[in-house]
């Protein structure tokens, strides 16, 4: 019993960063038309810029967070600005070159920082005991800030205007158009907040483990998967799948081993694509 | 050297037969390749069947892991799901190496038997590279041929016009299901006689990054065009080995230690897979744009 509560604990906190990162994943398939390799390497991106104002300008974890997601904002701006942008009629090539910007990307932190892992300086808490679970502050912390992160973008998409100009160019990019939306404007803007997330995802992870150079890669891979699971380009698909993912991988550890999670997140899409093409929320994206 | 660049060569002639001639997004060509170095291991030394059935075994294996990915993902109309599919399952294949010790032998690698032991080592390998060299002219022609043949001219046509294939009533995904396989099957086999090349598998040498370069070396040499391929595999070769080489003439500056001249090596990789598809689309050699 205690082996499941803890493993539903951990999938918690695991189903959130997934559920994080498939969502901004899945918002830049919807107003890009591809799915992004390098967003893996932006979290890590973020997690050593937090480490970096940390350590170089003496800055407070909190604010040397924020310079961390502002870094990762700015650099995948950039990519957006130099690369995609002038590429964005041809789906594959940006996909083959966003495989590129990751090795470009994952190995100039390699090169700065050196291969090591590192970790932030958090203060330690003592273990909270509800009942039979054990909870550590800082996973509790962790899934809190990451569910906040996920509502704001919920609110971003639901209230504001940008939001459901977002919206409106992931369904149909033509019709809003004609409707008067810039696709510049929603394309930095949808690049913004996904990048963010990443952002902030990245950071977060890092203070549950540790910062090192395959941060992002080892998540990117399992967050795709929920990212097509909740139907590419579907935000509200990509939560719920990653948050399904994140649970299932880490019940699933109880008898497969912990080595086998991220695989286990491949079986499942592998599963899920031949029983039901269009995933878990039914849009007929891409299926036929 | 020579060795390495047969078969990057049978791996980069595959992929070009999946996305060159077909346009199949395969980013896990590591995943086959290793799958075909490991069936050839354990067949050829655990089982001690002859190396011929092993390299038979390894082209089997491959075929047989893309029958369903391809069924899972081929049948979507948008490329990606295949490319992310086989991403993970190049992953998947690289953990059950690791994780099943009993099996692979796990970090510790397998040793594998050389095909020409009553030779010295100079020769046994100058008499491998001759088999692989044959083995690269026989997919070659093999390839040529099938790009000749009706069935070459329908996956074209199925890359060019799906919609305009499937309305003279080509079974699309059925074509694609058999390209997919057959690359794999090819990656596979290339696996085997990787295999016997290295005399040692352990799991690290089959990380993603194999993926990258076999479509770097595709994507220079020019998609859609076998010589181009392999004009492209070879570059790629010169690229990396000559790279290595230049870490023993730089003088030894704490700047440039071996892990940061890697980490440098990489990111022109990562460089070349931004520009060329950008501004190159038709790399140096290449029939088609991307």
């Amino acid at each position: 019993m205690l082996i499941f509560s803890q493993a539903l604990i951990n999938g918690i906190t695991d189903g959130a960063f997934l559920a994080m990162i498939a969502l901004g994943a899945t918002l830049v398939f919807g107003v890009a038309r591809f799915p992004n390799v390098a967003h893996g390497d932006f979290l890590t991106l973020a997690a050593y810029g937090t480490l970096w104002a940390t350590g170089l300008l003496h800055l407070p974890l909190l604010l040397a967070a924020i310079c961390g997601i502002v870094l990762t904002v700015i650099v995948g701006l950039a990519s957006y600005a130099l690369i995609f942008r002038k590429i964005a009629d041809r789906p594959i090539t940006c996909l083959i070159v966003s495989i590129g910007l990751a090795l470009v990307v994952r190995d100039a932190i390699l090169f700065v920082a050196g291969g090591d892992a590192q970790a932030y300086d958090l203060p330690v808490w003592r273990a909270w005991r509800l009942g039979g679970f054990v909870i550590l502050p800082l996973d509790a912390y962790i899934t809190v800030l990451s569910a906040a992160a996920i509502f704001a973008v919920h609110l971003l998409l639901r209230y504001t205007r940008i939001g459901v100009e977002m919206r409106a160019v992931s369904d149909d990019p033509s019709l809003a158009r004609v409707g008067g939306v810039s696709p510049e404007r929603v394309n930095i803007a949808t690049w913004s907040v996904a990048l963010a997330l990443a952002g902030a995802a990245g950071i977060l992870v890092a203070a549950k483990t540790l910062v090192f150079p395959d941060l992002g890669w080892t998540l990117l891979l399992p967050a795709l998967a929920a990212a097509i699971l909740g139907g590419l380009g579907s935000p509200y698909g990509a939560i719920l799948a990653g948050m399904l993912l994140g649970l299932s991988q880490n019940i699933a550890t109880i008898w497969i081993g912990d080595t086998y999670k991220d695989s286990f997140a491949f079986v499942v899409l592998i599963v899920a694509l031949l029983l039901r093409p269009t995933g878990l929320t039914g849009r007929l994206e891409a299926a036929r | 050297m020579a060795i390495q660049a047969g078969i990057y060569a049978l791996l980069a002639l595959s992929l070009n037969l999946q996305w060159g001639y077909t346009g199949l997004l395969n980013f896990g060509q590591v995943g086959f390749f290793a799958l075909g170095a490991y069936g050839y291991a354990l067949t050829t030394t655990s089982l001690g069947w002859p190396p011929a059935l092993g390299v038979a075994v390894a082209t089997l294996l491959g075929a047989l892991a893309a029958y369903p990915l391809g069924l899972a993902s081929i049948r979507l109309r948008v490329g990606f799901y295949l490319a992310i599919v086989t991403l993970g399952f190049g992953e998947i294949v690289r953990a059950v190496l690791v994780n099943e010790d009993w099996l692979t032998g796990g970090t510790r690698g397998i040793p594998i038997k050389r095909w020409f032991p009553a030779l010295d080592p100079q020769s046994d390998k100058l008499a491998t590279l001759a088999i692989i060299l044959a083995a690269l002219v026989l997919v070659l022609a093999i390839f040529e041929r099938l790009g000749r043949s009706p069935f070459g001219r329908t996956i074209e046509a199925i890359r060019d016009n799906e919609d305009a294939a499937r309305s003279l009533g080509k079974p699309v995904a059925g074509f694609k299901i058999e390209v997919f396989m057959l690359g794999a099957a090819v990656a596979g086999g290339a696996g085997a006689l990787y295999a016997v090349s290295v005399n040692y598998l352990v799991p690290a040498q089959f990380v993603p990054l194999i993926t990258f370069y076999i479509w770097m070396a595709m994507i220079l040499g020019g998609s859609g065009s076998h010589r181009g391929v392999i004009l492209g595999t070879v570059l790629l070769i010169f690229f990396l080995e000559g790279s290595r080489f230049l870490h023993d003439f730089l003088p030894d500056l704490p700047l440039l230690s071996q892990s940061r001249l890697s980490a440098l090596r990489f990111m022109v990789v990562g460089l070349a897979l931004i520009l060329v598809p950008m501004y190159w689309p038709r790399g140096l050699w290449g029939r088609r744009e991307l």
